[in-house]
């Protein structure tokens, strides 16, 4: 059986194929119809310190279990390095180190080879997962991109909104309370701030903020040559005050009574 | 006897226990990203069908209240249909239910109601007419049932009104100078 392994190796295969070959050797080891060959033989002597004893290693490195580190070296230089695949070996050069020394070097890089194949997948994970976490975190800032204008949209509508109430009360106000001492907009440069609750946002959070409000005379008011009859002419203003985002906004209505 | 060999021992190849942990690992690393993502897309919708109404729905009910309420010669709250059509008194705060009086060229008046209630189509804020025998028609048309209040009310004689959104979000628009 030895013997036939030993041929198989040395005979048939093309140097081109080394790599895959050496692969399919070494997998032999797995060949569950013969058994002696990835048992420890009991026959020969065989070098023992060599062998991958972790059972860790036989798992993980596809070694078979028991199975000699370096058997097939061992088996083609020591015992399998005589003289019948010497012949049929063209290629190879006579030398103490035997036939299959040209291929032990293959060998060993062919292992190489799948080390890195393998690790590779490591590296190819990672870097799926990072394409993903870019990816994932770029939509997240496209989403946030298209709330935060609506946030702010919102607030808009609802400032708005209570700013048809100050333009209607500017609008609605009898001249005499307007001008009055308990006017809501005092004579300019006093102004009366009062806190008030613009809306309510989705899920009862209040937007609040301040009206500040004042009202200040046309130029004409006191000019009796402009303005022989006295008419009154008063500029009403209110502004809105409030903050979104850290940002604060003001708005403001002007609206214009005459007597 | 080779052609075997070879054969079986290609179809021994395969993964190793790493490889499989790892490949098992990364899929469910990108499975739970992709629900992650999902789930944020789920809830940005979530957060976009909330505020619908203060974008969409609010300033189309304060669209059409504008132009019909400044078209009115007049208007009268009341808390609610029943004592509309008992003849009970308005009232000045807390009314759902709007009368507006309309003057026509030829002098005579009619009157529409608006009113948010529940016909037994559901809540909404219902259009009703006024017939000139002075019953009050049923509800012909639904201007909005998204909200799920409206309250008139008269603050500084500023006729104004409160919509409240599925969501509990409020916002008040006032009327003109003449109402």
């Amino acid at each position: 059986m030895n013997r036939h392994l030993e041929k198989s190796s040395g005979m048939e295969t093309p140097f081109h194929r080394l790599c895959r070959r050496t692969r399919e050797i070494s997998l032999a080891g797995r060949n569950f119809y013969n058994a002696k060959r990835r048992l420890i033989s009991r026959e020969r002597n065989v070098n023992v310190q060599g062998m991958s004893g972790c059972p860790g290693n036989q798992f993980f490195r596809s070694i078979a279990p028991a199975q000699a580190k370096g058997w097939l070296k061992d088996r083609l230089t020591l015992r399998g390095g005589g003289s019948e695949p010497k012949a049929e070996n063209r290629q190879s050069k006579p030398s103490d180190r035997g036939e299959h020394g040209r291929r032990f070097r293959f060998f060993r890089s062919a292992r190489k080879h799948g080390r890195f194949g393998r690790g590779s997948v490591l590296i190819e994970a990672t870097m799926a997962m990072t394409m993903l976490s870019v990816l994932g975190l770029t939509m997240l800032k496209l989403s946030l991109n298209i709330t935060a204008p609506r946030q702010w949209t919102l607030q808009q509508a609802i400032t708005d909104a209570y700013l048809t109430f100050e333009k209607a009360s500017a609008q609605r106000q009898t001249f005499e309370n307007l001008t009055g001492p308990d006017s809501l907009w005092p004579v300019s440069p006093t102004v009366a701030t009062t806190n008030v609750v613009f809306g309510v946002l989705p899920g009862g959070r209040q937007i609040t903020g301040t009206v500040t409000r004042t009202r200040t005379p046309d130029a004409n008011n006191a000019n009796a040559t402009n303005n022989p009859a006295g008419m009154q002419v008063w500029k009403l203003q209110s502004v809105v005050r409030y903050t979104v985002g850290g940002r604060t906004y003001l708005k403001s209505r002007t609206v214009v009574r005459s007597q | 006897m080779k052609a075997p060999f070879v054969r079986l021992s290609r179809f021994r190849r395969g993964y190793t226990l790493v490889e499989l942990s790892l490949a098992m690992m990364t899929g469910m690393m990108i499975a739970a990203m992709l629900l992650a993502i999902f789930n944020q897309q789920v809830a940005f919708l979530k957060i976009f069908s909330a505020q619908s109404f203060l974008t969409s729905e609010a300033p189309i009910i304060n669209n059409y209240l504008s132009k019909v309420i400044g078209s009115a010669e007049g208007y009268q709250l009341y808390p609610n249909m029943t004592t509309l059509q008992g003849g009970g008194s308005p009232v000045l705060e807390d009314a759902p239910v709007l009368l507006l009086l309309f003057k026509e060229p030829d002098g005579t008046s009619r009157a529409s109601i608006l009113s948010f209630e529940n016909p037994g189509t559901g809540d909404g804020l219902y259009f009703r007419r006024v017939t000139t025998n002075g019953t009050i028609s049923d509800p012909e048309w639904v201007l909005s049932k998204e909200v799920d209040a409206v309250n008139f009310y008269v603050q500084e004689g500023v006729l104004r009104v409160r919509l409240t959104g599925p969501n509990q979000e409020q916002i008040v628009y006032s009327g003109a100078q003449q109402l």
